[in-house]
């Protein structure tokens, strides 16, 4: 995903940095060649929690658009469910790029809709 | 790796790979013999070998090194835009060198240690702009009174280290692979970009000129375009990142990457930067790429997977189009 830097705060847990993309703001902690503010970068978002179905992930076929957002501290992740595969995995579709999650509960279908409101993000460096 | 089949005539060390830098450089020939040489390059082929076998006794890490930037380093496509850095580099170390060693070493090398009785002959029969820095650099340590020889060395090594980078660009140009179907810089179209440095020129020379060493090439003059790479300034465009339709089982994993990358030598040079990179295998022409760094390491083993990417860059808008696609890799 590419990302423009808007804000960096050294956190107890983490360098969080706070960016715009294509569908939106959010937030996470990044690993990697820390950038300044301004700068742009491609990373790779992981949710590294296991997600709970009606929990921190939902199934909501009301909006149209994926989409990244903040709730205060939290990020709100609007995706499409792009593939389902066994032990409760999947991959979400968000604009152009592609998460892979861990879930429990019932079985996403693909196609669906999902709201996401992950404890943690994390934004991984991919140097392209 | 494999036992370098030149043998003891490319270093000592057997099994050595770019001079043990396999970070900065790679070595795609591996044995110049494979290579049908012509014209120029078969100059610089012979010249190479002379280099080799000739300072085997007094400098084989310089030869290496040499050899690399002939042969190796040139050939990765890193360093076409870097012959100034080169030719500085060779001079550096060739001025350590000089100073190290005796000064009858440094003629010996000059004279009989760099260039085979074939090696130098090959040189001096070839009409192209290296041969001059080349001459140039044994002149200023052969004519120059005693006082200044040590002065001297330093500007021997730049009109060596000049030499040496011209010498390389056309062994790129003129020379072709065996068995490939065309020009050796078609291997290069992958970029997109590179193109022959000597505009639509027909490379005439054919395989008999090659055996008999007898240039036959148009000789071209200047160098009228240097062959633009990517690099840290290169716009990047990222096309939607894609999920391999099917999981890789792990065991199968080394030879799924083989598969999209290639069986030539691989190395680590990132496709944009022409930096090394720690988490990328790149393929040889520079145009595939696997990622799997810290993100994907630490995934947990039902996410496990690596980034297959592929790189294609258009020199006119200076732009490299990124294609990745998601392999997954479950480890359960």
């Amino acid at each position: 995903m590419h990302i423009k830097i808007q804000s960096i705060d050294t956190a107890k847990n983490g360098i969080s940095i706070t960016f715009h993309c294509a569908v939106g703001i959010g937030k996470g902690f990044f690993y990697g060649n820390l950038p300044d503010a301004g700068e742009t970068r491609v990373v790779e978002i992981k949710i590294p929690d296991r997600l709970i179905l009606g929990k921190n992930i939902r199934v909501d076929n009301g909006f149209v658009s994926s989409a990244i957002r903040l709730i205060g501290e939290s990020v709100e992740i609007k995706a499409n469910v792009l593939d389902v595969w066994d032990r409760g995995s999947a991959s979400l579709k968000i604009g152009d790029d592609v998460i892979m999650i861990e879930y429990e509960g019932n079985h996403l279908g693909k196609g669906e809709k999902v709201i996401v409101q992950p404890e943690r993000i994390e934004l991984y460096d991919a140097n392209v | 790796m494999s036992r370098d089949p030149l043998e003891e005539a490319g270093s000592l060390n057997l099994y050595g790979f770019c001079n043990n830098n396999s970070v900065n450089g790679f070595d795609i020939l591996g044995l110049a013999d494979e290579l049908s040489f012509s014209a120029y390059g078969y100059n610089v082929l012979e010249t190479y070998k002379g280099m080799g076998r000739g300072a085997a006794n007094i400098g084989r890490e310089i030869v290496s090194f040499f050899g690399d930037i002939l042969v190796g380093g040139y050939v990765s496509g890193a360093t076409l835009l870097g012959a100034d850095e080169h030719a500085t580099s060779a001079a550096q170390t060739l001025d350590q060198w000089y100073r190290g060693s005796s000064l009858t070493n440094s003629l010996d090398v000059l004279d009989t240690g760099y260039f085979s009785a074939t090696g130098w002959t090959a040189f001096k029969a070839g009409t192209a702009p290296f041969v001059a820095p080349f001459v140039a650099a044994k002149n200023m340590l052969w004519d120059a009174p005693s006082e200044a020889w040590e002065g001297r060395h330093g500007q021997a090594g730049e009109k060596m280290g000049e030499g040496l980078s011209v010498a390389a660009l056309y062994a790129l140009v003129f020379t072709k692979a065996k068995g490939a179907p065309g020009p050796w810089y078609s291997n290069f179209k992958g970029w997109g970009t590179f193109r022959n440095p000597f505009g639509d020129r027909t490379v005439k020379a054919e395989s008999n000129a090659c055996k008999s060493n007898t240039p036959t090439l148009e000789r071209p003059e200047p160098i009228p375009i240097v062959p633009r790479m990517p690099g840290t300034s290169t716009k990047v465009k990222t096309l939607p990142e894609k999920i391999a339709p099917n999981p890789v089982k792990p065991e199968n994993m080394h030879q799924a990457i083989e598969d999209f990358l290639g069986s030539n030598p691989k190395g680590n040079i990132h496709p944009r930067t022409q930096a090394p990179d720690p988490y990328r295998l790149t393929s040889a022409d520079g145009t595939r790429s696997i990622r799997y760094g810290p993100h994907e390491m630490t995934s947990s083993p039902n996410m496990h997977h690596y980034h297959q990417e592929t790189w294609s860059y258009d020199a006119v808008t200076d732009t490299i189009t990124y294609e990745n696609t998601i392999v997954r890799v479950p480890l359960q």
